[in-house]
């Protein structure tokens, strides 16, 4: 299929909910911990997978993708917010490094051309922290349960139930 | 610090180092990921008198693959160890190092940066290339290891209707078994299209389904190709560990 800009855009905005939910803490593995779900589109037939890593003894080295599985092709990696590990360019041929912390998303270039990698880097400053980046990842992908698996980072407001 | 003026000079000065842990510095040097990421690579002096190096990854390479592939299988491991191997390169927890001396520090950079390229490149063997060489291993494996049933590639069960194929026939006993490959969405479809018109065809035989993996089907392609199947393996590998016994247990009898 031919991606395009805007079927990339509602896959990362699709309302989704968590069908294989993560496990209560982080496995450790080697020297990085882990977790994964599953979901599913509330909207469309997709499904997504989530996965979240940190590095034990570099905890600003942490990463947290959403993997596209369509009905008929692989799954892709749709975005990745990383955290603050070291240099990124967006030209690897012509670098201009910069640091900091940064997503990484796929464009329909890549996916038309079979790119795994998502090339498309943008600076954040809506995150500094693991726990911070989790939190804006699931609002931003829309997962809608997230806040009952991840009680640790989403608070209720003392009187209306709010969740923030 | 000498070390360091000296790789400098051998990076042309294109390289500089941050203290990311005590002793331990990130070298900041223009090798990259396909994505953008700096390759991590990080120093650490071995000894009191800096002749010695340790270079590493600090577990970098095996978490950033564990995205998308994980090496969670004797053949995936075999293979991970025979890249190390190969490269001189060792493992300990994760941590992927060369000890080296000054000496021969930028060589052996340069080297284990080559490394890490191929480790990080180890999720091709499942996606891209495992992906579009379904049908070519399930086509090496049937004419190797099922080669004595005498199958039959591209059958066409009515012969008026070569719409509707199936990857082998084995016809070796009066009802026989056809064989047909699943890797996407639209492939289940027409493996379940087909069953169906070959029952309304009256025709005498028994389905065979090789899944490349299950997860790749929705419920409900998979619900349908069930219901009209008569034998499914989930994934290529189940086929390739039972497939043959299967094959014995049914044209045997």
């Amino acid at each position: 299929m031919d991606y395009t800009e805007a079927y990339i855009e509602s896959l990362i905005k699709c309302r989704k909910a968590i069908v294989e939910p993560p496990t209560k803490e982080m496995k450790l593995e080697k020297k990085h911990k882990r977790n994964d779900m599953k979901l599913k589109s509330l909207d469309m037939d997709d499904q997504f997978y989530v996965f979240m890593r940190i590095h034990i003894d570099f905890q600003e080295n942490f990463s947290i993708g959403l993997l596209h599985q369509s009905l008929e092709g692989p799954k892709n990696i749709l975005l990745r917010f990383n955290g603050n590990h070291g240099q990124v360019v967006e030209d690897p041929i012509k670098p201009n490094p910069h640091f900091g912390y940064h997503i990484h998303k796929t464009t329909s270039d890549d996916l038309n051309n079979g790119f795994f990698e998502p090339k498309l880097i943008v600076s954040t400053s809506e995150y500094a922290s693991f726990k911070e980046a989790l939190k804006y990842f699931f609002n931003f992908v829309n997962i809608t349960d997230a806040y009952k698996h991840f009680r640790h980072i989403f608070k209720k407001k003392l009187f209306n139930n709010e969740i923030i | 610090m000498k070390l360091f003026d000296e790789l400098k000079i051998q990076f042309n000065n294109r390289v500089s180092f941050q203290e990311k842990r005590p002793k331990i510095y990130q070298l900041l040097a223009p090798i990259y990921h396909e994505d953008g990421d700096m390759i991590d690579i990080f120093l650490e002096l071995t000894d009191g008198e800096g002749r010695n190096v340790r270079i590493s990854d600090q577990g970098m390479t095996l978490m950033r693959l564990s995205y998308s592939f994980d090496i969670d299988t004797p053949n995936k491991e075999k293979i991970f160890n025979r890249i190390l191997k190969e490269n001189h390169v060792s493992e300990e927890n994760g941590n992927l190092y060369i000890d080296t001396s000054i000496d021969s520090l930028y060589p052996a950079l340069m080297h284990f940066a080559q490394v890490i390229g191929k480790i990080s490149n180890m999720r091709l063997y499942k996606r891209e290339v495992i992906h579009s060489l379904f049908f070519e291993m399930l086509e090496e494996f049937i004419e190797t290891e099922l080669q004595k049933y005498k199958p039959i590639k591209k059958y066409y069960p009515v012969p008026e209707h070569e719409e509707y194929e199936v990857d082998y026939c084995f016809n070796s006993r009066p009802k026989p078994i056809f064989l047909l490959g699943v890797n996407s969405s639209s492939r289940a479809k027409l493996a379940t299209i087909s069953c169906l018109k070959f029952v309304n065809e009256n025709i005498n035989f028994r389905s065979v389904i090789i899944l490349e993996n299950i997860d790749i089907l929705g419920k409900k392609d998979l619900a349908r190709l069930m219901s009209v199947s008569d034998k499914e393996f989930p994934s290529f590998d189940d086929f390739k560990e039972n497939g043959k016994k299967y094959f014995e247990r049914e044209l045997q009898s």
